[in-house]
């Protein structure tokens, strides 16, 4: 890679060379959490099977359980926990607030009220994912259509507008839940503490993901310089205008095609930025690659132990992931 | 010489109040502008301005030109090369190193694709030596001290290398041997390397010494601008604080023998 050749100087070598190695160790982990996602379920694979399957796939049960469960599903929870992640990453500078999620803006009370509907009505399947679809892409525009109003991209406002609308989505939300008979309000609370089992296969979102990480990466530097502020921004010379809105559409996308596939998931928006920037990565040219991977592979464990733990009793991922990141969280706030 | 920037007519508001009114001065290479006028006459606006941080009203009465070209015709990323500006506050949210921090000022000058080269290390690594911050280079932003703070937002910006910088109260937080070192440096960058230094201060003794050019702006939206040596006497002081001031004789810190002892 061409920075490498660059750097000569003993300062840039040794940054490089800190947030290579770290970006290693994340992709270790993540080929680690996807081999245990794909081995371990209410059938267990041996390293020994999982070879015998891949090398002679004709007619194996095993084979058909990895190709046709295990492989979606674990592409599923690996994609879904990328978006989150760089979904938070980049909500958190654009609100220029550290507590902010990928659903503080609403988008993902917007995506609960169309896909509990759905679920009232009984419509499941590629229904409830083109539901989610619809209500994150209408939050969004709201709040586009709000923030034109203002000169600049005035986070504090912006913010506010998000909150509220929150909480008009959570009285609807507790609306249709009021309303629902026993047998939907199982699903739909499964979808609202985030589910990855209905998930299909994800080409879509781990399509959208590849071309975010680019484009993220396209827009890092600029996301570096927009952490100072922005008059400091605007006075470095970015475009502020412009910026807000390609941030801004880029974190919905992210967060509207993760509640699509798995519904809510929370949490993990929000505490893998800060895991990466406590072990020491503030360059979002390392921040975006790293958060997906983290994300990846954090949802990836949380979802196999969901599936395992309980077996043949599947929990939501969602339950899992604050369970086991929250004790990672903490720890590693206390250690600095 | 041509001049770096010229304001004609620049009028100034700020929410529909209007804080001085047709201002007329032009910055030439190598000079120090200080400006000096009370609270709320309007420093920090005007450096916004000049800056391109914010839209001067009245357009077709008056503008800003740089060099030769409209301030507001200016792609954003060129005008960052060409003007920089210190603001009063900051508000760093994020962690991040010393380092990190000082490398932002060099976003201007890198290419789309482009990752700091060593030019580009050796330039945040001087700024950070002048600043006296190189041995804090890996230390966390959110430990340093108030001084510190400044100290390293002035080094950011000296990373930036634009050709007009805009100080709004460089000195705050600094003790003495930082107000005069800082100042130092800014009046010598501006004498060697023919840029142009402007600055908002409040303290009248480190105009009169490190400022050529003094810009006064008054309660009532009036203005003077020009040579030091005409500009600051006890008539327009007074007029300017509000307050009497009867002579200005000897710096009220001697600073003549502070910087013979620096220079020997």
């Amino acid at each position: 890679m061409h920075f490498f050749k660059i750097c000569t100087n003993q300062q840039t070598y040794f940054m490089i060379k800190t947030k290579f190695t770290m970006l290693m160790g994340l992709l270790i982990l993540a080929m680690v959490s996807i081999f245990f996602s794909i081995a371990k379920g209410s059938t267990s694979i041996s390293l020994f099977q999982l070879m015998d399957a891949v090398t002679k796939p004709e007619n194996s049960i095993i084979y058909q359980i990895i190709v046709e469960l295990r492989i979606p599903r674990t592409l599923s929870a690996f994609v879904t926990g990328g978006l989150l992640a760089m979904s938070g990453v980049i909500m958190q500078i654009l609100l220029r607030n550290p507590l902010a999620d990928p659903y503080i803006l609403g988008i993902s009370g917007g995506a609960a009220v169309t896909s509990l509907l759905c679920l009232f009505f009984g419509l499941a399947g590629y229904w409830l994912t083109g539901a989610a679809w619809l209500g994150s892409l209408c939050v969004m525009a709201i709040i586009l259509a709000l923030s034109k109003k203002y000169h600049a991209w005035d986070h504090e406002k912006i913010l506010l507008i998000g909150v509220a609308l929150t909480s008009g989505f959570s009285a609807l939300i507790s609306f249709i839940l009021m309303i629902s008979t026993d047998r939907e309000l199982h699903s739909m609370l499964f979808w609202l503490l985030g589910d990855l089992s209905y998930a299909h296969k994800p080409y879509l979102e781990s399509a959208i993901l590849f071309i975010a990480v680019l484009l993220g990466l396209s827009l890092a530097k600029q996301l570096n310089v927009l952490a100072r502020g922005n008059r400091e921004a605007e006075s470095l010379g970015i475009q502020l205008s412009r910026l807000h809105k390609q941030l801004y559409v880029l974190c919905s996308l992210l967060t509207a095609s993760a509640v699509a596939l798995a519904g809510c998931i929370g949490f993990i928006g929000l505490i893998v930025p800060h895991m990466l920037r406590l072990l020491g990565g503030y360059d979002h040219r390392w921040l975006i690659p790293s958060s997906v991977l983290l994300g990846g592979s954090l949802l990836t464990l949380a979802d196999t132990f969901s599936r395992y733990l309980f077996a043949p009793q599947q929990i939501p991922v969602g339950m899992m992931m604050a369970l086991l990141g929250i004790p990672v969280f903490l720890w590693l706030l206390n250690k600095k | 010489m041509n001049a770096i920037l010229q304001a004609e007519n620049l009028t100034l508001s700020i929410a529909e109040k209007i804080l001085c009114y047709q201002l007329n001065f032009t910055i030439f290479p190598g000079q120090t502008w200080g400006i000096l006028g009370p609270n709320g006459c309007g420093k920090t606006t005007l450096l916004h301005t000049l800056a391109g941080l914010r839209k001067s009203i009245h357009k077709s009465t008056g503008g800003i030109k740089l060099f030769t070209k409209k301030l507001d015709t200016i792609p954003k990323r060129e005008l960052a090369k060409i003007v920089g500006i210190s603001l009063q506050e900051t508000h760093d949210v994020f962690p991040q190193t010393v380092f990190e921090l000082c490398s932002l000022g060099r976003y201007p000058h890198l290419n789309f694709f482009s990752y700091e080269s060593d030019t580009d290390n050796k330039i945040i690594l001087q700024a950070l030596t002048d600043m006296e911050l190189i041995q804090l280079r890996d230390q966390k932003i959110q430990t340093l001290s108030g001084g510190e703070r400044r100290r390293l937002t002035l080094a950011t910006l000296l990373t930036q290398m634009p050709q007009l910088y805009l100080l709004d109260e460089p000195t705050n937080h600094l003790d003495i041997y930082y107000q005069i070192k800082i100042l130092r440096h800014f009046r010598n960058l501006a004498q060697s390397k023919s840029i142009s230094v402007m600055m908002s201060l409040h303290d009248i003794n480190l105009a009169a010494q490190f400022c050529d050019h003094i810009l006064m702006i008054f309660k009532d939206g009036d203005f003077l601008a020009g040579p030091a040596s005409t500009i600051l006497n006890p008539a327009h002081l007074t007029r300017l604080y509000q307050y009497p001031i009867a002579k200005i004789d000897q710096y009220f810190v001697h600073i003549p023998t502070f910087e013979s002892r620096m220079n020997s």
